[in-house]
């Protein structure tokens, strides 16, 4: 059974991050924040994802300079990222943390697998789009949405159903 | 990479293909395929080698043609990794069509051809390939 705790508003509000909101505001949301990042670096919450990290790090490395893929592939930018970046720091805590890759495009991926038939894909574009597949046993699903602050409840949806036993 | 011209013969539903991988992350640990080797970019079509007749031997010996031809053109080392086989009937069954393309190097050449433009779909099929793909490393 996966445990998923929500580290941001159920509301998908955008959390304070200027000086825009009230001290009071700005203070809860910076003890949330620092909250978070110490379940983070403990050994339960966050290996999984510390790894995950580092294998989007060196991804970006390996594929920053075009042709990686020996045929010609498109070079990760900086934008693509950034954005991977936030899409794994937007998993909800507890969430198994994905795998990460790059796409011929230029694109990366991050991908929950449990097998080659039971796996779920999604695509990170420098416009911050994410196309998502996913294949679910004799079903499948996929399509594209913006990314903003966390992942859709739709993707979110997919991982669970991916990952569960 | 220059494609001459395509040819009519037909490929049988039963005919492998291979996928060769020169870049390791596209191989899982479990050395399953990743759909990431699938994705067709930049070129509109998917490339792949028809085992037809060929051996062993001389299927490897195309994928070290490949790789020196990029390290000559890049001028930074290539690898073969190993490739990808897939079923010809696991193509059609997903819409695509598949394409004989002899090139000067490669006489079994293939294209894999009718890819959607839209990534979600191009997604979805190369899951489904991958999922059915087997992976062979190259040989020591």
């Amino acid at each position: 059974m996966s445990l998923a705790i929500m580290d941001r508003p159920a509301t998908g509000l955008i959390p304070p991050t200027s000086g825009s909101f009230s001290p009071t505001a700005n203070f809860v949301h910076e003890q949330n924040s620092s909250w978070i990042d110490r379940i983070r670096e403990t050994n339960v919450f966050g290996s999984e994802r510390n790894l995950a990290m580092d294998e989007l790090r060196q991804t970006y490395e390996e594929c920053r300079t075009p042709n990686w893929d020996g045929f010609d592939a498109q070079a990760v930018v900086d934008e693509v990222f950034f954005a991977a970046s936030e899409v794994l720091d937007s998993l909800p805590l507890g969430m198994r943390a994905p795998t990460v890759a790059a796409e011929p495009d230029g694109h990366l991926t991050l991908e929950w697998y449990r097998s080659p038939s039971r796996t779920l894909s999604l695509s990170i574009s420098p416009s911050r789009d994410i196309h998502y597949a996913a294949l679910l046993g004799a079903r499948k699903a996929y399509g594209s949405e913006p990314f903003y602050e966390a992942l859709s409840s739709t993707i979110v949806d997919l991982i669970n159903q991916v990952m569960s036993e | 990479m220059i494609y001459p011209e395509p040819v009519s013969a037909a490929v049988s539903e039963d005919e492998l293909l291979a996928r060769f991988i020169l870049y390791r992350g596209y191989v899982r640990k479990d050395l399953t395929v990743k759909p990431e080797a699938f994705i067709p970019h930049p070129y509109p079509d998917l490339s792949v080698t028809q085992h037809d007749d060929l051996s062993e031997e001389d299927l490897w010996g195309i994928a070290w043609g490949i790789a020196e031809e990029k390290q000559l053109s890049t001028g930074r080392p290539s690898v073969v990794y190993g490739r990808a086989d897939i079923v010809t009937g696991d193509v059609t069954k997903q819409n695509l069509q598949v394409q004989p393309w002899p090139t000067p190097r490669n006489r079994n050449h293939v294209n894999i051809t009718g890819w959607p433009p839209d990534k979600p779909s191009q997604k979805i099929k190369a899951l489904e390939l991958a999922a059915g793909a087997r992976y062979v490393a190259r040989p020591n």
